[in-house]
């Protein structure tokens, strides 16, 4: 089932075509990455999705409603993570929890105590006293502390420290244990890499990669270290083989992932002696989009 | 030494090329309302007996409570007049000007963590409270000078160069002294919000000590920087000294700030801040719980205000009484138009209750405008995601404000009533006060309306509200010493409020204006459900 769409979507902002006909398909229960450099349109996109901004043209659905005209509605299942969170400076931290968890109705104390705990807010301080980390993590509590069946996260763990980096992903990962959808935005690859069942990659208001991992590793590079009895010398002329480099511990060079196994065939005919494969990181696969 | 202060010019341009709008915005804004009002006063009076007519009906103690005392009786000149009607109100303005100069670029800026990164750099740890305070001095010399010679250029007979310019001075110390006062309230507090609040209320309880002391107690006025600009009596004696004590509390002021700028750490206040509540009152579950909740400092400010401002000028209403029966020029004034003292008062009571009425409209005004504030926070769309319809979070705006405007006139017009019959004999009953408080609703409305349609549909020119009050301020307060064209006046929504005691009830006017302002805030709602809310 989809939980979230858009179709074409396109957001002008005067004469700036922020968003040039953007596709996207979240399914139910899985954790959907949205990643892409600053100023790719990511937060835009997904404040057309909250309802915050409204589509040019195309459409944009949430739960198979419209999310302009539906918004509330839509709302009241969503729980959204700003990327930046600005928080009134008057309250504090607790104060503001339980004002959005109130407002999202459906939430639990013992949940906010649990969560307050893990992430280790004091949450007596108002919040202009606040570093952007602990911002942050207030936006994450009442977020987590509600029950949504579509958690939109933009960049929630900018600011955070690796504890509770780690805290955030048990968060992400007990949740979609218990079948919700999430959309996570950010530029923490590992991140995305390690939470993610499928990815877009958005560049200049446009999709231009979409699939899970394995989908995506398959249309980039694996790159291999190889030592063989005898000496490779047509490596060069085989197919879907780059950037050869070769060194006292072996040979080293990347190799399209679609065209491994005829590689590896070619290898094994000069004797292989040590091989070691390594499937693109994220990164890698990022970074091959914008060089 | 020179270490804390290393910087400081390199900060004065970068704060000047920041601010060269908006600074320039209020020093030439001022500077150009105070010259222009000189035509207008001066071509009124053709003889001087018209204008010693004048000079003993603005001796009148609801006049010296609004304005300030008046000299020069025995030979009244346009120059005694003008100073009388113009300097303690442009004295406040450029109070309020150096007020918020100094919040910006020292708490503001703090609070926002732009000090931080100023910080950060080659400069000293006074540098930027010494350039802020460096670019105030140059602003009210300059607001001095273009306002001496500007009036001094109109060659009215009595109002020469040297008093055009002590006129000027005047209030350029005045806001000095309220720059360095800031500067210290803003070292003492470590928000800007109450920072602002407390120099406000400080320039506040300035004008109100002097309208108690102009009416009773002269030592009052002489503790207070907007009772001791009228000391220096423009244009009559042309008196230096309070020019030299404004100065002086500025200094000592300013030397307060930086002791305090030395002695506390960035981003903390001399008065630390309390720690708050771990979880949210009950009243914090809905959008109004919030509202209400982010406005309660200011709400009750202004409930303070009016109340204080009701109080003061109830006052003085036993004064006026008391004025008209020791004069026997002003019976017989009275007697020859047909009219009675009884008629006097109530033209004073009206007119308190007109000024009174827009002073409630700044903080509906600004309840109005808290909507948009938040949303370029970047706080609505937090809110917004959790299910809360736009139409219901504008409506506890619109809501909140549109309640203010009843409460507040309601409080304001109590107070007043309530000092008016206790000091004074003659006072009408509550009924025909209320009444009269009553009828300016309608106006606030109008303004409530346009905040909202602004709101709504260019809600980056929400700015023009304030103009926009401000005008109808001036046009009530002009308005009643110069004769302006009838459509100026009328541009205002507070000209078409038949004024009671003094007028008759008329409801025509009072149902146009709600019928107006209904569209207006009509046009707000719909059009702030149409368009994309700004974030962050």
């Amino acid at each position: 089932m989809i939980i979230a769409s858009t179709d074409n979507l396109i957001k002008r902002f005067g004469k700036f075509e922020a968003l040039k006909g953007i596709n996207l398909a979240l399914h139910e229960g899985e954790v959907f990455g949205f990643i892409g450099p600053n100023g790719a349109g990511k937060s835009t996109a997904i404040r057309v999705l909250l309802g915050i901004l409204q589509a040019s043209e195309g459409t944009a659905q949430i739960f198979g409603k419209d999310a302009w005209k539906d918004a509330v509605e839509i709302h009241k299942r969503v729980a959204y993570v700003p990327g930046d969170v600005s928080l009134w400076p008057n309250l504090t931290g607790g104060e503001i929890i339980d004002l959005f968890t109130r407002l999202r109705k459906k939430s639990g104390q013992t949940r906010r105590a649990q969560l307050i705990k893990q992430f280790d807010l004091d949450t007596s301080k108002k919040c202009r006293t606040y570093s952007k980390g602990n911002r942050q993590k207030v936006a994450l509590v009442s977020a987590f502390a509600s029950e949504a069946d579509l958690y939109i996260l933009d960049e929630p763990t900018s600011g955070l420290d690796p504890l509770m980096e780690q805290v955030f992903r048990q968060c992400v990962q007990e949740v979609k244990a218990q079948g919700k959808t999430v959309l996570l935005s950010s530029h923490i690859l590992q991140e995305v890499e390690q939470l993610c069942d499928r990815v877009s990659i958005i560049r200049q208001g446009e999709i231009i990669e979409t699939g899970t991992l394995q989908e995506l590793r398959h249309l980039t590079r694996t790159s291999i270290t190889v030592q063989t009895e005898r000496p490779l010398e047509e490596l060069g002329t085989q197919a879907g083989v780059h950037d050869i480099l070769t060194e006292a511990e072996g040979t080293m060079f990347s190799v399209d992932t679609k065209l491994l196994g005829q590689t590896i065939e070619y290898l094994g005919q000069h004797g292989i002696v040590a091989l070691e494969c390594t499937p693109p990181t994220l990164e890698q696969l990022f970074m091959r989009h914008y060089e | 030494m020179r270490g804390l202060y290393s910087g400081t010019l390199s900060l004065v341009r970068f704060i000047l090329r920041r601010d060269r709008v908006r600074l320039s915005a209020w020093v030439l804004g001022i500077a150009s309302f105070t010259v222009l009002c000189v035509p207008l006063l001066a071509d009124m009076f053709g003889t001087q007996e018209e204008l010693q007519g004048m000079a003993v009906l603005m001796q009148n103690p609801a006049l010296t409570a609004m304005v300030g005392p008046v000299y020069g009786l025995d030979n009244f000149t346009v120059g005694a007049m003008y100073t009388n009607s113009m300097l303690v109100l442009m004295a406040m303005l450029t109070g309020v000007m150096n007020i918020f100069f100094v919040t910006r670029h020292t708490r503001h800026d703090e609070e926002l963590g732009r000090l931080e990164m100023i910080k950060s750099l080659p400069v000293g740890c006074l540098s930027n409270l010494a350039a802020t305070m460096f670019v105030a001095v140059k602003s009210n010399i300059l607001l001095a000078l273009l306002i001496g010679f500007g009036i001094a250029a109109f060659g009215v007979e009595s109002m020469g160069l040297s008093g055009s310019l002590l006129f000027g001075t005047a209030m350029g110390a005045a806001g000095l002294v309220f720059a360095a006062a800031t500067a210290v309230f803003c070292q003492l507090c470590s928000n800007n919000r109450t920072a602002s609040g407390l120099s406000l209320a400080f320039l506040l309880g300035a004008y109100v000590l002097r309208a108690v002391g102009d009416v009773r107690a002269e030592t009052l006025s002489l503790i207070s920087p907007l009772g001791l600009v009228s000391r220096a009596q423009v244009y009559v004696e042309n008196y230096l000294w309070p020019v030299w004590i404004l100065l002086g509390a500025f200094a000592v002021f300013a030397v307060l700030a930086f002791i305090l700028a030395r002695a506390r750490d960035l981003g903390q206040g001399v008065i630390p801040a309390r720690p708050g509540a771990h979880h949210g009152g009950r009243t914090l579950s809905s959008p109004l719980g919030l509202a209400l909740r982010l406005c309660r400092s200011t709400l009750l400010a202004w409930v303070a205000v009016v109340v204080i401002f009701g109080v003061m000028y109830g006052s003085v209403i036993n004064e006026v009484d008391t004025f008209i029966e020791g004069s026997e020029m002003l019976q017989a004034m009275f007697t020859a138009g047909g009219g009675d003292s009884q008629s006097f008062t109530d033209q004073f009571v009206s007119l308190l209750m007109m000024i009174m009425a827009v002073v409630a409209a700044i903080p509906v005004v600004s309840l109005m405008l808290r909507i948009w504030g938040e949303e370029k926070q970047g706080y609505t769309e937090q809110i917004y995601s959790t299910g809360i319809s736009r139409i219901r979070l504008f409506g506890v705006y619109l809501g909140t404000a549109f309640a203010a405007s009843v409460v507040l006139q309601f409080l304001s017009i109590l107070s007043f009533w309530a000092t008016a019959s206790i000091t004074s004999d003659t006072t009408p009953s509550f009924g025909v006060y209320l009444q009269a408080a009553m009828n300016y609703l309608p106006a606030m409305w109008a303004l409530l309306g346009l905040t909202a349609a602004l709101v709504g549909i260019a809600p980056s020119k929400t700015a023009i509200s304030y103009g926009y009050l401000g005008f109808s301020f001036f046009a009530v307060y002009v308005g009643t010493l110069a004769d302006l064209p009838d459509w100026v006046l009328g541009l205002s929504p507070f000209y078409h409020i038949p004024r009671l005691p003094e007028e008759e009830q008329a409801w025509a006017p009072l149902a146009v204006l709600t019928g107006l302002s209904a569209l207006l805030m009509a046009l707000g709602f719909i059009s702030y459900r149409r368009r994309d809310l700004r974030s962050g």
